[in-house]
């Protein structure tokens, strides 16, 4: 097993190395001097261009430049960012990712935890007029251009409603001379949120383990999320954190709306092809409740492929928010690299598509941990197979 | 395949009875014609080309390319409208600041100025109306279908042949040289596309094609090489492989004859799926205005965002909705096909009715 992890892990660093490679040539491949509009001004002393080109390393051979990006890589040292001058492109991607993940991670488990309810009830009624129905919503919600559902909601919610700020990540407003930063009652709310997650999962196990009883796991959760919400309530940064929220929430419904079809449809093939196995037809023979043989049993093989598709979309970090978070103006990850690419920031653009190789190899990795976990053939067949 | 008699010889052994054949992929369109969601996806599909091909007809005989050119072309359209101090009608009225800015430096309260009307809403001579700088919104439509489909052939010609190539291979041959494909699928895999797409747009031009190759081969060489290939495996192992092989047939006549028409559907449906991608992430780089391209969908919606149209929800929804919906209707289209394709290979997913 350890010489399995071994492998992936070289595996892994051999495709981040293979990303950072790509990304080098094409900085490479760009036409002209990164320098060269210093040169053009004519108020600019010669030496102080040579110091700049000194800095970023050009008077180096060009190997000599990729050992020098690589190690800088290695090191976790960016570069300095154009476009946001002078900021460190790691400090930008420290600030800037959290609130990708935030919005993404919150979105994708509301979207799949609706998209298996709702794709195993279309599933079990296949080919009835509800189905049609709601599968024609599903295809519709899963290949609608993004940009404009989410401007479609923009307008509903904040124009014509007028319920909730139409993007922005705060009301300025609220912020001045704020004796806290953004960046610390973000990450607070984050913990919280994580804190409430790990308590569910363990309410969760205890309950299947048998080691509560049902109405303990009630009183304790309840007990909990009271504790948690009258910290926040008591807390003098109370303020803040609800302007926070208030101008998450668009955003994230938007995003689950949008998730929500994929996975729904995904549970929906997915179960479609578990309703004819012999495990259902053995738990209908058995008597079982139609309700529990659709939960319990066709529900459940059916499950494997959502969990992958779970982690794939956990992934989409990367590409789902890249537009989605420019038209809402939310000030994560997506937004910088747009902004990054139009501007030609090199160095940021390429820090931000280094960290999307990471986080993506990162859920690649967990996805197969969690598989090899929860699927007692794959270890089988893995040992059969070498 | 060689001209002499000899290869000739070899290769008799592995030719599919024809009638086989024939069968193969009529039973495969009886099945298919039988899913309607397909059927309807094919009609979609089959309306946008035509609309392609119409424009180009339209524009050389009752357009005048002057007015409807989708890039090049402007229809003012003027209206009078009078010089006020505050407006109180938007439609008859203009602010005196903007009428001297922009059409009359020497304009006063009370004249009538004849102002061009851009965006228009529909009317007769513009069936979808005009854009914030004058063009036929429906020329423009009709020229994006046709940037559309060029982006799309593109890309599924070289998923398909990338994928198919290296499943094929891959399953056949077997040993170091599958490792070393599947290894590099699972690279490809884990490459960020889309992000990398328009990073590289930002420091070299990115035209259509090359963002049509891209996307395949990010798709061809990743997962549709792993699907693939998986449904390859599956083939390779049946009685008639190696009947065809005992007959005498070498390793490309085996895969040309008796793996591909297999390997067909899942092909098709991993082409369909590159399709929506591929029109999907166009429209979502133009949108941004990252891509090398005179007009298409993005374009479109790129012109509405940067006027500002979008915040206005359904106000100017001429601007919105066909390139939108366009988007929406191809790449819903494209899946619903590839959906058809993919219940062709597993027939648990066919519909109760059609197996009655």
């Amino acid at each position: 097993m350890w010489r399995t992890i071994c492998v992936r892990l070289v595996q892994m660093a051999l495709v981040l190395w293979l990303l950072a490679t790509t990304v080098f040539v094409v900085i490479r491949l760009a036409p002209g001097d990164p320098t060269l509009h210093l040169a053009l001004d004519p108020s600019l002393p010669p030496a102080a261009r040579q110091l700049q080109v000194e800095r970023m390393g050009l008077d180096l051979p060009l190997w000599g430049q990729y050992v020098t990006y690589l190690g800088g890589l290695v090191t976790g040292d960016l570069g300095v960012s154009m476009h946001e001058y002078p900021r460190e492109v790691t400090d930008i991607i420290a600030e800037r990712l959290p609130r990708t993940v935030a919005l993404v991670v919150v979105a994708t488990v509301a979207a799949f935890a609706l998209g298996v309810v709702v794709g195993r009830w279309t599933a079990w009624r296949r080919d009835s007029h509800a189905d049609r129905t709601v599968t024609g919503l599903l295809v519709f919600a899963a290949t609608a251009f993004p940009p404009w559902v989410a401007y479609l909601m923009i307008w509903v919610f904040a124009y014509e409603l007028g319920w909730l700020p139409s993007g922005r990540f705060l009301t300025p407003e609220v912020w001045r001379d704020a004796p806290v930063t953004v960046s610390s009652v973000f990450l607070a709310l984050g913990a919280t949120a994580a804190l409430v997650a790990v308590g569910a999962v363990v309410a969760a196990l205890a309950r299947a383990r048998e080691l509560a009883t049902p109405r303990a796991v009630v009183v304790i959760s309840v007990t909990l999320v009271a504790g948690v919400l009258g910290v926040w309530a008591m807390h003098p940064a109370r303020h803040f954190a609800a302007d926070l929220l208030w101008h998450a929430m668009l955003p994230t419904v938007t995003l689950t709306l949008l998730t929500l079809g994929p996975a729904a449809l995904l549970m929906r093939s997915a179960m479609v092809t578990t309703t004819n196995t012999d495990t259902v037809l053995y738990a209908r023979a058995r008597g079982l409740g139609e309700r529990l043989v659709r939960n319990r049993h066709a529900a459940r093989l059916a499950l494997p492929p959502v969990i992958a598709a779970f982690a794939l979309n956990l992934a989409g970090v990367v590409t789902g928010s890249l537009v989605f978070e420019r038209v809402f103006s939310w000030p994560g990850l997506g937004t910088t690299f747009v902004d990054a690419a139009v501007a030609g920031d090199a160095p940021l653009a390429s820090g931000i598509i280094v960290t999307y190789g990471v986080v993506l190899v990162g859920m690649h990795l967990l996805l197969e941990g969690a598989q090899w976990a929860l699927d007692p053939r794959l270890r089988t067949s893995r040992v059969a197979a070498s | 395949m060689g001209a002499g008699p000899a290869s000739a010889d070899v290769t008799r052994g592995c030719v599919m009875n024809p009638r086989v054949s024939a069968d193969l992929w009529r039973g495969r369109w009886v099945a298919f014609s039988r899913d309607r969601l397909a059927v309807s996806g094919v009609a979609i599909i089959v309306a946008f080309a035509l609309g392609a091909l119409l424009h180009p007809l339209l524009l050389a005989t009752v357009w005048d390319p002057a007015i409807y050119h989708p890039v090049t072309g402007n229809d003012p359209q003027p209206v009078a409208r009078t010089v006020v101090d505050t407006i109180t009608d938007r439609d008859t009225q203009i602010d005196v600041a903007r009428a001297r800015l922009r059409h009359d430096p020497q304009a006063q309260i009370g004249d009538v100025l004849d102002v061009p009307r851009q965006p228009a809403p529909p009317s007769l001579t513009h069936p979808l109306g005009t854009d914030p700088r004058g063009r036929d919104v429906l020329s423009q439509l009709l020229f994006g279908a046709r940037t559309a489909f060029a982006l799309g052939a593109v890309a599924a010609v070289t998923t398909v042949v990338l994928g198919t190539g290296l499943a094929a291979v891959a399953a056949v041959r077997g040993g170091w040289l599958a490792a070393l494909l599947l290894r590099l699928a699972d690279y490809v895999l884990l490459l960020p596309a889309i992000p990398f797409v328009i990073f590289a747009s930002a420091i070299v031009d990115v035209s259509i094609i090359a963002l049509g190759v891209v996307l395949g081969i990010t798709s061809g060489l990743g997962p549709t090489a792993i699907v693939l290939h998986a449904q390859a495996r599956t083939i390779v192992v049946q009685p008639f492989v190696d009947a065809a092989r005992l007959a005498g047939g070498g390793t490309w006549p085996v895969v040309r004859r008796h793996v591909m028409p297999h390997l067909a559907p899942v092909a098709l449906l991993s082409m369909m799926t590159t399709v929506a991608l591929a029109i999907g992430a166009e429209a979502i780089l133009s949108l941004f205005g990252l891509v090398e391209t005179s007009m298409s969908w993005g374009v479109m919606l790129g012109v509405a965002d940067a006027g500002g149209y979008f915040a206005d929800g359904i106000a100017a929804w001429w601007l919105l909705v066909p390139a939108g919906g366009a988007v929406t209707l191809l790449a819903g289209a494209s899946y619903l096909v590839g959906r058809g394709f993919d219940t062709l290979v597993d027939p648990r997913l066919r519909s109760v009715a059609v197996e009655r």
